[in-house]
């Protein structure tokens, strides 16, 4: 069995790519941030900056290709348009991708048995695909789209989300299977009527040589550190968050909010909370993040849907412990009360009291660190590639030629 | 009353499953209740024969059971001996029980029911499932079913179904069905015999605890494909494979298990019996039934019964009673959804407990052979009653059917 992975990124795609080529079975990786350093060494300046955050993936270079025109279009986009026209180039530029990899496909001499393409970049790859007897497998990092809206909307402009929709039906009536990441996003497209058999989950993992515990814990005059990492958005829970730690700050007034991310819809909030209990800080490179999360006490995701969370392997691997929602994916990983705790989707009070709790009892939260080590084990980046590679090897037939 | 059982295999014809032992434990406990029972079945034993004497009454635990040989095509379990014997003892009887269908036995017994005018009663055993008539042999299944097996379903007295889920996935396939009622099987404890020799399969499996155990024909049907991949979400787990593989699955199996990075903690012990078996079922941290279509799930009963809890999926027949006494989980299988679920079930050894205790109550008592045989009994007493009242022959002639 070989299978091509195409992205109009790279999101969690490249980790695909890896585990596909260790097993023998990657047929190419096409996205739109390059996987090697010299493929963008040819582009403008501005572009390669942009890049430069990506580290590069050791695949073999006959392998990998790259599409600069989606990362350069949504460059432009965000730099010189409001959001709602980012938004839109966004989603041309996806498509663009998506053309460029079915013609790619169309001309290929020697087809792969399978193709794994992402959301909304996936409509002519699988056309194409199906043509040609190619297995068509979806790669869907988010929610359905219909759990996405019952949960908090959308920030596109209405006509603009219709369109969207309408491609990612279109593409999930067009795959042979679904892949998502987490039990909560398989659940989210069973009920949407698309039969269970078609849609599988697969973990993500973390880095764990990257993310590890500190030597020794940091002292304990600074007050209890919760630590949030992601964007500040409505979907993230953001205003949640700000609400149960004004509740946490009056109750136990050492506490401490450490903002780690780019700015949302919602970091409009801050600005009638300045206080020197919370620090923000922009996004942040994976070297830094693993030392914010070697600084911090607790990491709390809030989130109103959040298909997985990579932060919370990421914090676990850190031996920190987690306080998430019940709405994020990840939390699959979390043993209550071991390593960590779930609270409802948007209930500020539970969230604050457990926030309370945990400041007020530093030493068995921190006492939790073994156990969040442990369990961080088996949510690695290996233990997905072995799991990816079994799925498919189970799922795809050779190509019907 | 005087009851004859037709089966295609019987006693001890232990390779052929659940169906026979299930058919063993209900002749056995209602012969145990005063009835006089009779078994018509074959002499198949996997691809050879039984080695009993043939054409006569055995007693096995009070039950009188002939066996007859096989004639080709053997996959149908023809027997032109069974035939005239049936034509002998069907009049003498007050009601017949059928059991399994596609198979020449259960023909041939309704057939001579219906010439006799004997009610009987039919026990699909978990074959009238369309999701497996679609995967299996679709066509041949199909014509089978429209051109023999709706006849025997429009004649037969009642249709015995033993869950709930088996007599919905019947109902799907939109064929007339006699009235249907739900008996479940029942169960035997199997005794943990102190210091019986083990053999070294068995004894290294349990020597690696926590042990996740799969007790069950190695077919595609079971969900192995799913368990495997779901290990990698149970650390350190060990996952004991037992079971006979009919299909020569264990290689694609061991494939699995390699890309999945999980080899080295599956075990394959093969099929296991008597002490290894109870052993097992015994010392096992969970029972793991994985299915994607399981008409009962005899083996989850017996895991009750031992005190082990058990996890299985929805498709499995015996899921509702799982559920209902809390002597396990039922959980989608889904390798994610399933690992979890066992990770954090391997986590719980009070849980654990718990659900091995309610597994042992509710299988003596809903699952005990007296209690079901009782049932079964009251099902036969309102199959008769309907048919003294002319019900039967009413329902034959709308059909369009003559009644004998």
């Amino acid at each position: 069995m070989k299978a091509l992975v195409t992205h109009p990124g790279r999101q969690h795609s490249h980790q695909a790519a890896l585990g596909l080529q260790a097993a023998g079975m990657l047929a190419g990786y096409w996205s739109g941030v390059p996987a090697r350093a010299e493929q963008a060494g040819r582009f403008p300046a501005l572009l390669r900056r942009r890049l430069a955050r990506y580290a590069a993936v050791p695949l073999k270079p006959g392998r990998v290709r790259w599409f600069p025109w989606t990362p350069a279009l949504r460059r432009l986009g965000d730099a010189l348009l409001p959001a709602a026209g980012a938004a839109w180039v966004d989603l041309f530029a996806c498509r663009l991708f998506d053309r460029w990899a079915a013609g790619r496909l169309r001309r290929t001499p020697r087809p792969p048995d399978a193709v794994i393409a992402c959301e909304i970049s996936a409509l002519a790859t699988f056309r194409i695909a199906r043509r040609q007897g190619i297995t068509t497998i979806l790669d869907a990092p988010s929610l359905h789209h219909q759990a996405q809206d019952r949960l908090h909307g959308t920030t596109d402009p209405p006509a603009l989300h219709r369109r969207v929709t309408r491609i990612k039906d279109q593409e999930i009536a067009l795959a042979d299977h679904v892949l998502t990441v987490s039990a909560l996003a398989r659940d989210t497209y069973v009920e949407a009527g698309v039969p269970a058999g078609k849609v599988h989950a697969v973990a993500l993992g973390a880095d764990t040589e990257l993310f590890a515990p500190a030597g020794e814990p940091q002292p304990a005059e600074e007050g209890f550190v919760f630590l949030f990492s992601g964007a500040t958005i409505r979907r993230k829970g953001f205003d949640i968050l700000l609400d149960a730690f004004a509740r946490v700050q009056t109750a136990e007034p050492s506490a401490r909010l450490r903002i780690v991310g780019p700015r949302g819809d919602f970091a409009g909030l801050l600005a009638g909370r300045s206080s020197a209990a919370i620090s923000v800080s922009g996004p942040v490179g994976q070297t830094e993040l693993a030392a914010e999360l070697r600084r911090a006490d607790c990491l709390v995701l809030p989130s109103r849907n959040d298909s997985y969370g990579m932060v919370v392997p990421e914090a676990l691997a850190s031996g920190l412990p987690v306080l998430v929602s019940e709405m994020v994916g990840a939390k699959e990983l979390v043993l209550p009360g071991r390593n960590g705790w779930i609270v409802p989707a948007g209930d500020v009070g539970a969230l604050a009291e457990r926030m309370v709790w945990c400041a007020r009892h530093r030493e068995a939260v921190r006492g939790m660190r073994e156990e969040c080590r442990l369990s961080a084990a088996d949510a690695t980046w290996p233990a997905y590639h072995r799991r990816l590679i079994a799925l498919l090897s189970a799922l795809v037939p050779p190509r019907r030629a | 009353m005087r009851i004859l059982h037709v089966v295609p295999t019987y006693v001890p014809a232990w390779r052929h499953g659940g169906t026979i032992k299930a058919v063993h434990g209900l002749t056995k406990a209602l012969a145990a209740r005063g009835h006089e029972v009779s078994v018509f079945t074959t002499d198949v034993h996997a691809d050879g024969t039984l080695g009993v004497p043939l054409g006569e009454p055995v007693n096995r635990d009070s039950v009188e059971v002939l066996y007859f040989p096989v004639r080709p095509p053997r996959r149908l379990y023809r027997s032109p001996a069974m035939a005239e014997a049936l034509a002998r003892a069907v009049p003498a009887c007050d009601l017949v029980h059928l059991h399994s269908v596609f198979l020449w036995p259960t023909y041939a017994a309704a057939r001579a029911a219906e010439r006799a005018g004997v009610p009987f009663l039919l026990s699909p055993r978990g074959m009238l499932v369309p999701d497996l008539l679609r995967r299996r042999g679709r066509l041949r299944k199909h014509l089978w079913l429209r051109l023999v097996e709706r006849r025997t379903l429009l004649a037969a007295a009642g249709l015995h179904a033993t869950s709930d889920l088996e007599a919905a996935q019947a109902a799907l396939l939109g064929l007339y069905l006699p009235p249907v009622h739900v008996v479940p099987n029942g169960v035997e404890a199997e005794p943990l015999a102190e210091g019986a020799q083990l053999s070294p399969g068995v004894r290294s499996a349990l020597a690696r605890p926590p042990l996740l155990l799969f007790l069950g024909r190695v077919s595609w049907k079971k969900g192995l494909d799913r368990l495997i991949p779901a290990l990698t979400y149970v650390r350190e787990a060990t996952l004991a494979i037992a079971g006979n593989d009919e299909e020569g699955y264990r290689p694609a199996l061991e494939r699995l298990a390699r890309l999945a990075g999980v080899a080295d903690r599956v075990l394959h012990l093969g099929p296991v019996h008597g002490a290894d078996k109870a052993a097992l079922l015994h010392g096992a941290t969970a029972l793991v039934l994985p299915s994607y279509s399981e008409n009962f799930g005899n083996v989850v009963l017996e895991a009750m019964a031992a005190g082990c809890p058990t996890v299985v999926t929805p498709e499995v027949g015996l899921a509702e009673t799982v559920r209902e006494t809390g002597a396990g989980l039922v959980c989608d299988g889904d390798p994610l959804r399933l690992g979890t679920a066992l990770r954090d079930l391997v986590a719980d050894p009070e849980g654990r407990r718990e659900m091995g205790r309610r597994g042992v109550e509710a299988a003596e008592r809903r699952f005990g052979w007296p209690a079901v045989a009782e049932r079964m009994e009251e099902v036969y007493a309102g199959v008769l009653h309907a048919r003294r009242h002319g019900r039967a022959e009413t329902r034959a002639a709308s059909a369009g059917v003559a009644t004998p």
